[in-house]
């Protein structure tokens, strides 16, 4: 059977828009669930990985950029408080140690989960507190479930040292 | 009609389109790889020697933690009489009471003892001569024993409270907390609102001991708790609150979720 021209490449065009867009979006699915680069193992948080206890906290990058590490737990943000630079890209990098705990800071909202690690891009636009809590119910301490970030002149964020991040209070 | 030049064979058109299938396959490996590599990271110090616990809550921690021998913990509990009480409700105020534990919680204890995680010049030398299994199994024999004091080994739970005004300010502690501090209400996790592994149940605990243990989580100078829980509230707290919370403690009024009982 043979068929025109015309309609044999029609008939290859539309297969390959429909089989490339399925295969494309499902490539980069699988991508994404294979990603072991936000993978983290909930029960050695403390022992391996980006958030050990020194790694908590604001660092500085070298192009000036700065990045958060945190933890959410029942029912603390560790750490409650960090000092962060006004004015400069901010990658917050956090992950949950024991539930799915909710991140909610100026009107957006992610959640954090156990195993997996939540990325978040901000900006702080002026000097001051910026507080953040959970807005997912996690159990009977929920409610306090609190912290903050208090911005200060990029001039006055400290250094980064050389084996700690930098946060208001401890460590 | 058309020339047989312009009209396409059928086969041709399925070899075309499992040729855009190979390409698309090839094309989507490299993707694919790449998310399969795990990327170094810049920011990925720390050996775990510097950790607060070597202890993880993996499932063989848990198991053993869990299914320790109460019989043979009888007999390893012998040594552990001195100080902290025939029925585990010791007779002076600055050693804990073990009466009722959280099994979980006492192993990993010891298990930091063990390590120097945590520190301690009598527990250090006397968990140090335990094996992981041993301390399961003394663990599981604190945690069956009953959470009553027994009069007859002169424990010195409960203690008198000091002073009648902490009553309000523990209440306050316990049952909310203080949310503008990030401060969670402590028997969200120390119980009996809520338990959270591996926290110890402080209903019966003395209050001297949870003094003592409050200062030493705000200062640092205990460190075990895994991802800073404790030392992040205690350093909120200050010194009265942690005074009142020890002494209602200490003074035997949580037995019951505070703020959920008329009295």
């Amino acid at each position: 059977m043979r068929i025109g021209n015309f309609r044999a490449y029609l008939i290859v065009a539309i297969f390959s828009l429909i089989y490339g867009t399925l295969r494309f979006s499902s490539t980069l699915q699988a991508a994404h669930i294979l990603d072991r680069r936000d993978r983290v193992d909930v029960a050695t948080l403390h022992l391996q990985g980006e958030f050990v206890e020194s790694n908590l906290g604001a660092v500085r990058a070298a192009d000036g950029s700065s990045t958060i590490h945190m933890i959410a737990e029942k029912y603390v943000f560790v750490p409650a408080c960090v000092t962060a630079p006004v004015g400069v890209p901010i990658r917050l990098r956090i992950t949950s140690a024991d539930s799915v705990h909710g991140f909610k800071i100026a009107g957006s909202e992610v959640k954090t989960v156990p195993g997996s690690v939540t990325e978040i891009h901000l900006r702080l636009l002026a000097v001051g507190k910026y507080e953040f809590y959970c807005d997912e119910f996690c159990g009977p301490g929920h409610h306090a479930m609190m912290g903050r970030i208090m911005a200060v002149p990029e001039n006055q964020f400290p250094p980064q040292l050389p084996d700690r991040g930098v946060a208001c209070g401890q460590p | 009609m058309d020339s047989p030049k312009t009209r396409t064979g059928i086969r041709s058109v399925v070899l075309l389109c499992i040729a855009v299938v190979i390409v698309s396959e090839l094309l989507g490996l490299p993707i694919l790889r790449r998310a399969i590599t795990p990327a170094p990271r810049p920011n990925n110090p720390t050996p775990a020697a510097g950790g607060p616990s070597l202890v993880a809550w993996n499932e063989a921690t848990i198991a053993l933690s869990s299914k320790g021998n109460p019989v043979r913990g009888e007999f390893i509990s012998r040594r552990c009489e001195l100080c902290h009480g025939v029925e585990g409700f010791s007779s002076q105020a600055s050693t804990p009471n073990l009466a009722g534990i959280d099994a979980q919680y006492l192993w990993k204890q010891l298990q930091d003892f063990r390590t120097g995680k945590r520190k301690s010049v009598i527990m250090q030398q006397i968990a140090g001569a335990l094996t992981s299994r041993d301390a399961a199994d003394v663990a599981a024999y604190y945690a069956m024993l009953p959470n009553a004091p027994d009069t007859q080994f002169s424990p010195s739970f409960p203690q008198t409270l000091q002073d009648r005004n902490a009553i309000e300010t523990a209440q306050r502690l316990l049952a909310v907390g203080d949310p503008g501090r990030g401060i969670p209400p402590c028997q969200a996790c120390h119980g009996p609102l809520g338990y959270v592994r591996p926290a110890p149940s402080l209903a019966w605990q003395n209050s001297d001991y949870v003094l003592s243990q409050l200062k030493d989580f705000a200062q640092g100078t205990r460190s075990n708790d895994v991802n800073l829980p404790m030392r992040t509230i205690a350093a909120e707290l200050l010194p009265n609150e942690r005074q009142a919370i020890a002494e209602f403690y200490g003074a035997d009024l949580a037995r019951f979720p505070v703020g959920y009982v008329t009295q």
